[in-house]
């Protein structure tokens, strides 16, 4: 553990007088487990995956400016099935984001804080990102095949 | 900083205690960049679906029109700025002391990179752009 000014808490004895690392209360396990948890701590994972997620875009977009060959390459990294996995993810961590930043943004001007309106708002993000992604998802893999039959032909 | 808004003793903003020495701008500053990007990420993903599956040629003479670059640079910078203060909440609320500092130099450096990187590409493709009517 990091060195820390909460350290200094931390110093006792036991009934023998020794001295010993006080233990901790229980914080983070006594909680049942609650939707709210998952989807906040979800969208600060969403938030980070985006981000890298982007690096890869402004990669690829870089690709794209270097020339003919080095895009051919990044096509190639993109289309491997690991690659479209990869897109896949960044795509449901960015969607899952913004649904979240839409709450985050009406909880920041007061509203829905109430504990059914925030459990009803929880349900209703986890279907709009699964509806957006599922779409989404089959929109683009349509007009890439669509296009890229159209080109061959 | 305004002095007088500190409400931190001198001691805590000697140690960077708190929101990462600056709370209250980070955090206006985190929401704006989030409602600006709103629209420009569905700006963004519509593109990406007019993009989806094209060739090389196509995307090129798409992003070389102003009216695609100038949105996909503001995207680029925004993302940039926002990505920045997000992993820096993150990274101030799991680190302390040097580990922090590092992280925060480390996040700072590659989000700049980030769109430096963003803005040579669009600025080479906008040079090196083919005719539209050769396409």
């Amino acid at each position: 553990m990091a060195s820390d000014g909460r350290e200094a808490f931390y110093h006792g004895t036991d009934t023998q007088g020794r001295a010993i690392r006080r233990p901790m209360s229980p914080h983070l396990d006594v909680y049942r487990f609650r939707l709210s948890m998952a989807l906040s701590i979800g969208n600060r994972m969403a938030g980070v995956a985006s981000s890298l997620g982007a690096g890869l875009a402004v990669a690829w977009l870089a690709a794209l400016a270097q020339g003919p060959r080095a895009f051919s390459r990044a096509q190639r990294v993109a289309t491997h099935p690991l690659g479209r996995l990869v897109f896949l993810g960044w795509g449901v961590a960015t969607t899952y984001h913004f649904v979240a930043s839409i709450r985050h943004l009406i909880w920041d001007s007061g509203a829905r804080f109430d504990k059914k309106e925030i459990d009803e708002d929880g349900r209703r993000s986890v279907f709009v990102t699964a509806g957006l992604c599922v779409s989404l998802a089959t929109a683009f893999v349509a007009l890439s095949r669509f296009r890229s039959k159209g080109t061959r032909a | 900083m305004n002095r007088l808004s500190d409400m931190r003793t001198p001691l805590a903003r000697a140690k960077g205690l708190g929101g990462l020495a600056d709370g209250a701008e980070h955090w206006t500053a985190e929401r704006v960049s989030a409602a600006l990007l709103g629209p420009l990420t569905i700006w963004g993903v519509a593109q990406l679906l007019r993009l989806a599956g094209r060739d090389r040629k196509s995307i090129l003479v798409w992003a070389g029109r102003v009216q695609n670059a100038a949105p996909l640079g503001l995207l680029i910078a925004l993302t940039g700025r926002h990505a920045q203060l997000g992993l820096e909440v993150v990274a101030s609320d799991y680190s302390r002391g040097w580990r922090r500092f590092g992280l925060r130099l480390i996040i700072r450096l590659s989000t700049l990179l980030f769109v430096a990187l963003g803005f040579a590409s669009l600025a080479r493709i906008l040079i090196t752009r083919p005719k539209e009517g050769q396409s």
